[in-house]
Formats: C-alpha cells, sequence, structure tokens
C-alpha cells in the first residue's frame, strides 16, 4: 500500500475517537442539509402543480363576430408563453354559472338577457409565471383587437413565484452554511491530528520530503472524514425516508406522494468528500521547509 | 563537495557563527567540536537548510544553498543523510518502515531489498518488525543510521550521534560511521566527545564564541 494511503488510515485509525466524533458532526451537518434539500424538493414538486391550477381569464367585447373571436383565439394559441387556450362563449359561461349557484336559482330570477360575456381561460407556461412577466403578458394581450378586460389574479401569481423563490433561497442558504461547518469541522480535525504529528512532519521535512509527500495523508484523511461522514448522513436520510413513505403514510397519506431524489445520495457523500478535502487544505496551508 | 564562504549566523542579537569559511573534499571525514551552544548543531542546520545564513555563502554539491528556493529544499535533502542526537525515528513505525521512509519520499524502487541491506550493515535485520520504542538506545541509533545510509547519500551528517549511548556503543556507532565514509561518503560529525576523534587521523574544526579554528590531523 502506498506510504501516503498507510499513513492516512494508521491516523484515521489511532486517532479514532477524536475521527469519531468529527465524522458524526459531519454526518449531522450533512443529514441536516439532505433533510432540507429533501422537504424542499418535494415542496417544490407541490408548488410546481400550482402553476397548473393558474389561468387568466380574458373577457370578449359584446357582438364580436365568429371570424374575429377565431382570430383571437388563433392569434393567442400563437404565443409562446401561452400552454393552452379554451374559448368559453357566453351561453355555456351562462351554462357554467348556473351551475355554480345551483341551489340560489332566484339569483337570476327577472334577468331575460345573458349578463355574461364570452372569455377565453388561457394557461400560460410555467416559467412565465411570476407576477412581471403576467402582468407584462396580460399588457400585451389588451392590444388585440375584440378584448373587453383580463382578469389574471395577481396575487396567485404573486404568492407562487414568492413561494417558488423562498424554497430555492432557503435551500441555498442552508447549503452554504453547512457547507461552512462541514469545512470547519474538517478543518478543525485536521489541524489538531497535524499538531499531533508536528513532530513526525519535521523529520519528514530533514530528509527531504516535499510539500505534496507531507500533505497528501492530511488531505486523504479530510476527504475520508467527509466521505464517511456522507455515508452516514445518507443512510440515515433514507432510513427516514422509508419511515415517512410506509410507516406514517398510514395516518397521513399526504405523504405517500413523497419523493426521494436518489441521485441526491450519492452526490452528498461527494459533497462531502469534497468539504473534508477543502477543509484540509486550509487547514494545512503553505507549509515551510 | 561543501565550501562555507564567510558565513555568519546570529539568533536574536546572538553571533553564533562568525564569518566562518572552510572546504570539505568528497569522501572526507571531518569532525566539527566545541562546547555546548557553540554552533555545532547551527552548522549542520545550514548544510541542510534548515536555517538560512544571515551573511556568507554555502555550497553542497551542486547546490547554492544560499540562494536555493523553497521548493528545492527537499531535493537538496535528498542527497544528505542525517542522524540526529535524539534519533528522531518515528515510534508508530516499524523498524523497516522507518528506514524504507527515506526511500519512499525518494521514490526508489526495490526498497524491500534497500532497506534489509541497510539494516544489515548496521546488524538489525532481525528487528526490522520491532517498533522503535522496544529497542536499546543504541539500537535506536542504528536504525537511524541505517535510515541514514539506505539510500546512499553522498553526505552524511551525524549530530552528537553518541551522546545518548554507553561507551560500547558509542565505539561500535563510530565504527558504522568510518565504515560508510569508508566506502565514500563524506561525513561530517558534531560531538563534544574529544574520545570521539581521538587518533582519528581526521579534520576537525572547532567553534568557540562564533569562530572556527581548525586543527590538522591528531
Amino acid at each position: 500500500m502506498p506510504y501516503i494511503l498507510q499513513s492516512a488510515f494508521q491516523s484515521l485509525y489511532k486517532e479514532k475517537w477524536i475521527n469519531l466524533l468529527s465524522t458524526l458532526a459531519i454526518a449531522s451537518s450533512l443529514l441536516i442539509m439532505l433533510i432540507t434539500f429533501f422537504l424542499v424538493y418535494n415542496f417544490h414538486i407541490a408548488i410546481n402543480r400550482l402553476p397548473e391550477l393558474f389561468s387568466m381569464v380574458i373577457y370578449l367585447k359584446d357582438n364580436l363576430s365568429k371570424n374575429d373571436t377565431d382570430k383571437i383565439v388563433y392569434e393567442l394559441q400563437q404565443r409562446n408563453d401561452v400552454s393552452g387556450v379554451r374559448y368559453v362563449s357566453k351561453f355555456e359561461a351562462l351554462d357554467e354559472f348556473k351551475k355554480t349557484i345551483k341551489g340560489a336559482k332566484a339569483i337570476l330570477e327577472g334577468i331575460d338577457d345573458n349578463p355574461l360575456s364570452s372569455y377565453i381561460e388561457l394557461k400560460l407556461k410555467k416559467e412565465f409565471i411570476s407576477p412581471t412577466s403576467v402582468e407584462s403578458i396580460s399588457q400585451d394581450i389588451r392590444k388585440i383587437h375584440g378584448i373587453e378586460d383580463i382578469y389574471f389574479g395577481e396575487k396567485i401569481a404573486e404568492t407562487i413565484y414568492f413561494l417558488k423563490k423562498s424554497a430555492q433561497g432557503v435551500s441555498i442558504f442552508l447549503f452554504l452554511i453547512i457547507s461552512v461547518v462541514v469545512i470547519f469541522i474538517s478543518y478543525s480535525t485536521v489541524k489538531i491530528l497535524f499538531y499531533r504529528k508536528k513532530e513526525e512532519i519535521e523529520i519528514l521535512r530533514l530528509l527531504g520530503a516535499t510539500n505534496g509527500f507531507i500533505r497528501a495523508p492530511f488531505i486523504f484523511e479530510g476527504g475520508a472524514l467527509g466521505c464517511i461522514g456522507g455515508i452516514f448522513a445518507i443512510t440515515g436520510v433514507a432510513i427516514i425516508y422509508l419511515l415517512i413513505k410506509f410507516k406514517f403514510s398510514e395516518i397521513f397519506p399526504v405523504f405517500e406522494s413523497i419523493v426521494m431524489p436518489w441521485i441526491v445520495l450519492p452526490l452528498s457523500i461527494l459533497t462531502g468528500c469534497l468539504l473534508g478535502i477543502i477543509g484540509s487544505l486550509i487547514a494545512i496551508g503553505r507549509l515551510r521547509m | 563537495m561543501i565550501t562555507f564562504n564567510n558565513v555568519s549566523k546570529c539568533y536574536d542579537n546572538l553571533t553564533v557563527l562568525r564569518n566562518i569559511t572552510f572546504q570539505i573534499q568528497k569522501g572526507e571525514m571531518v569532525f566539527v567540536t566545541g562546547p555546548t551552544g557553540s554552533g555545532k548543531t547551527s552548522l549542520l542546520k545550514l548544510i541542510l537548510l534548515a536555517e538560512r545564513p544571515d551573511e556568507g555563502e554555502i555550497k553542497v554539491g551542486n547546490f547554492n544553498v544560499t540562494s536555493l528556493r523553497q521548493s528545492e529544499i527537499p531535493y537538496l535533502r535528498r542527497n544528505i543523510g542525517i542522524i540526529f542526537q535524539d534519533f528522531k525515528l518515528i515510534d508508530n513505525m516499524t523498524v523497516f518502515d522507518n528506514v524504507a521512509l527515506s526511500l519512499r519520499i525518494r521514490k526508489a524502487k526495490d526498497i524491500k531489498n534497500l532497506v534489509f541491506d541497510a539494516l544489515k550493515k548496521v546488524h538489525l535485520r532481525h528487528k526490522a518488525e520491532s517498533y522503535p520504542k522496544i529497542l536499546s538506545g543504541g539500537e535506536q541509533q542504528r536504525v537511524a543510521i541505517a535510515r541514514a545510509i539506505a539510500a546512499r547519500p553522498e553526505l552524511m551528517l551525524a549530530d552528537e550521534p553518541t551522546a545518548n549511548l554507553d561507551p560500547n556503543t558509542a565505539t561500535a556507532i563510530m565504527q558504522l560511521l568510518t565504515e560508510i565514509n569508508l566506502q565514500g561518503t563524506t561525513v561530517i560529525i558534531a560531538t563534544h566527545y574529544r574520545e570521539l576523534f581521538r587518533n582519528t587521523w581526521k579534520r576537525i574544526f572547532r567553534l568557540d564564541e562564533g569562530n572556527l579554528t581548525e586543527r590538522g590531523i591528531t
């Protein structure tokens, strides 16, 4: 076995208690990161379904000819921000209204003419559902000849947009914070090990070892701590996921639809390893001969 | 092999070496002597570039030590075998691994044979799997010598190599160093024990209050 690996494994074993503590601390941090990601991911899926409920209602002017109406529908269908167009005539609108007020038909008594306008229900593509783009799309559509008014529920668009951005913001913030925590734990551990091995390092230097030769076992050690921490963390999150999916969902059926992005698990080990290496590199810094 | 030209070294306001000039030829054996604190170790440290001189010029082999860059220092040290007063062995490594270390640093090939060869020369082949702590002082020093000679350096520095050893063991160690020198290695031994260089017919550098005086062959 190469000296670098031999030295790193020896140190991992020799300083097993400090290494175990550091690994558990890294594992806890990565576990928090994974749980947050897991929650945000599922939250994101839920939020992504919300735009399907969002629609823009375009009221058309009365007495618009069929030809003009078809032109408007065609023009809307050609837009690249639109995912669906549904035309509802004023008669269909009245029928829908009647169905809605099933138990209170008295409201319509005495009204001979149909007071409702024909309208077009417009579904926008997900990426265009933000307060600014919905506003600009509505202004654009307003310019089309034959359009009376547009209702687009700014509040809904704003809420969807806010929730999406918040979830992303929280996950990025937590990722950064926890990355710093993992780097710091790895940094502290390697620094302690480095001081404990000071005499050995001095001997290596005098025997002609290069910086790389001296640093490599410490970098390997930091990487190993992060890697093992990552393995502990993914084991923890997998157990939590399986418990929620198959145990809690019996009591709360809403949990049946939760999803675990499995690709994140190997990536967590890699992230742990990488952060561990970064911590070690900072801890060792530049060595003087 | 080694040239010192008007070399001075100070620690704070204390001058330990003052305008030192000498030359040591390839294959020589030289003793550096003087009372404790006279600068013997500092002189060896300058050759090894564990310290840099304040003034003057030092050449070791093909290296101009004075102007050597940090990144080149390991390559200078790889030409030098060094033996310390306190042995400087790594306790959690076996005798074999301690000796192999200097070879691994040099990315040498056939490490196993070179290590056993070196251990044979110091009569410790049978202790290859032992750990330094269970060895006697003399044995530990012989392991340090094996480590120093394993890579077959051109130059060997020994800093008080017999300081912690009984007279018989000290004589055995000196015999070893003489044998190494006879094989062509330049050897510099820093010691304050006069007995070590009595009747050796070698050059002796005496350091006192920062000044170096050279005595002829005794």
